[in-house]
């Protein structure tokens, strides 16, 4: 830059800034570091720059806005669930319902016991009888 | 050659006439060299990723904003820590070992004495410049150091040309009641 983009001002001041220009431009040096530095960085950039830009595929184009569209269909149209308990059935219902869970089943285990039961004495009364019809048993 | 290879060499060849400037802008704003660096590093990052494809004319004024801002942040940021960390002192910081990078010789100045002459002008100089409020300072920079016009300078800016005018006014102002004496033994 030359010294008449600063001729709008007056002209102490243009003096002192252009002494002030002078002393600022001079002061602009990098050392080998900062040098090596900022090579390496405009480096990074160079490659940021010279990589193509990756396009979104065609389909995304679609899809994206569909995906967005059936998501904010899906909550507008959201209604909650009726909670409110279902009306009570009736008696001929429950009766019906209860009659089947009762009824017992042709393929229910029968307990079974080496107890004796009501045949048992029935046949013990039968055998004493018999003893007594037979005296020939000892132990009769 | 490409149109991405040709805008990668041409934003090569304006950052690298720009960041010797864009460093001791940095520096002086910060008074730390190291943090001038980091700054215009990332600004350097940050131009080719958000407006590395924009037509070459448009980098100038976007990097100057770009270091502006992270100038900006930089100084919000050390606010803000030296609020927290308050029981720091800067003396902690006078006695770390110097930086590799500063022991390295600058060469730009071969004469001696025209070299100290120089140095304590500059080291005024930067005092005063870093104590200008931010607008001043950014006036001062553009017109003054970088040689933008006040349309460009106020374009960079995103103010008016009469804001632009005002805020140089009063940085000269400001500097020359600091500086004018001074130089006057040196210049």
């Amino acid at each position: 830059m030359n010294a008449t983009d600063l001729q709008d001002l007056a002209p102490a001041d243009r003096a002192f800034a252009e002494a002030a220009r002078t002393h600022l431009r001079a002061s602009e040096s990098l050392n080998y570091v900062e040098a090596a530095r900022l090579a390496a960085t405009r480096a990074q950039v160079r490659e940021m720059v010279s990589q193509p830009r990756r396009a979104i595929p065609a389909w995304g184009w679609v899809a994206a806005p569909a995906a967005v569209a059936a998501v904010a269909l899906s909550v507008l149209r959201f209604e909650p669930a009726d909670v409110s308990p279902a009306t009570q059935p009736s008696a001929e219902t429950l009766v019906s319902l209860s009659a089947a869970v009762n009824a017992p089943s042709p393929d229910a285990l029968v307990w079974e016991s080496d107890e004796a039961g009501p045949d048992f004495y029935r046949d013990l009364e039968f055998y004493q009888w018999l003893q007594s019809q037979s005296p020939s048993e000892p132990n009769a | 050659m490409s149109e991405p290879a040709s805008s990668a060499a041409a934003l090569d060849a304006f950052l690298a006439g720009a960041q010797s400037r864009a460093v001791r802008v940095a520096e002086i704003a910060t008074r730390s060299r190291d943090d001038a660096m980091d700054i215009v590093q990332d600004a350097m990052l940050h131009l080719a990723r958000s407006y590395g494809r924009r037509p070459a004319a448009e980098w100038p004024p976007l990097f100057h904003r770009i270091v502006e801002n992270k100038i900006r942040d930089f100084q919000r940021r050390q606010t803000v820590r030296n609020r927290v960390f308050f029981w720091r002192s800067k003396a902690t910081d006078e006695h770390d070992e110097p930086e590799l990078e500063s022991l390295a010789p600058d060469l730009s100045v071969p004469d001696a004495t025209e070299r100290l002459m120089q140095h304590e002008a500059m080291t005024q100089l930067q005092l005063a410049i870093a104590d200008l409020p931010a607008r001043q300072r950014q006036a001062f920079v553009l017109r003054v150091w970088d040689g933008l016009s006040t349309e460009e300078a106020a374009a960079v800016m995103g103010c008016s040309d009469g804001s632009v005018k005002t805020h140089l006014s009063r940085a000269l102002v400001v500097l020359r009641a600091r500086l004018d004496a001074a130089w006057s033994l040196q210049i």
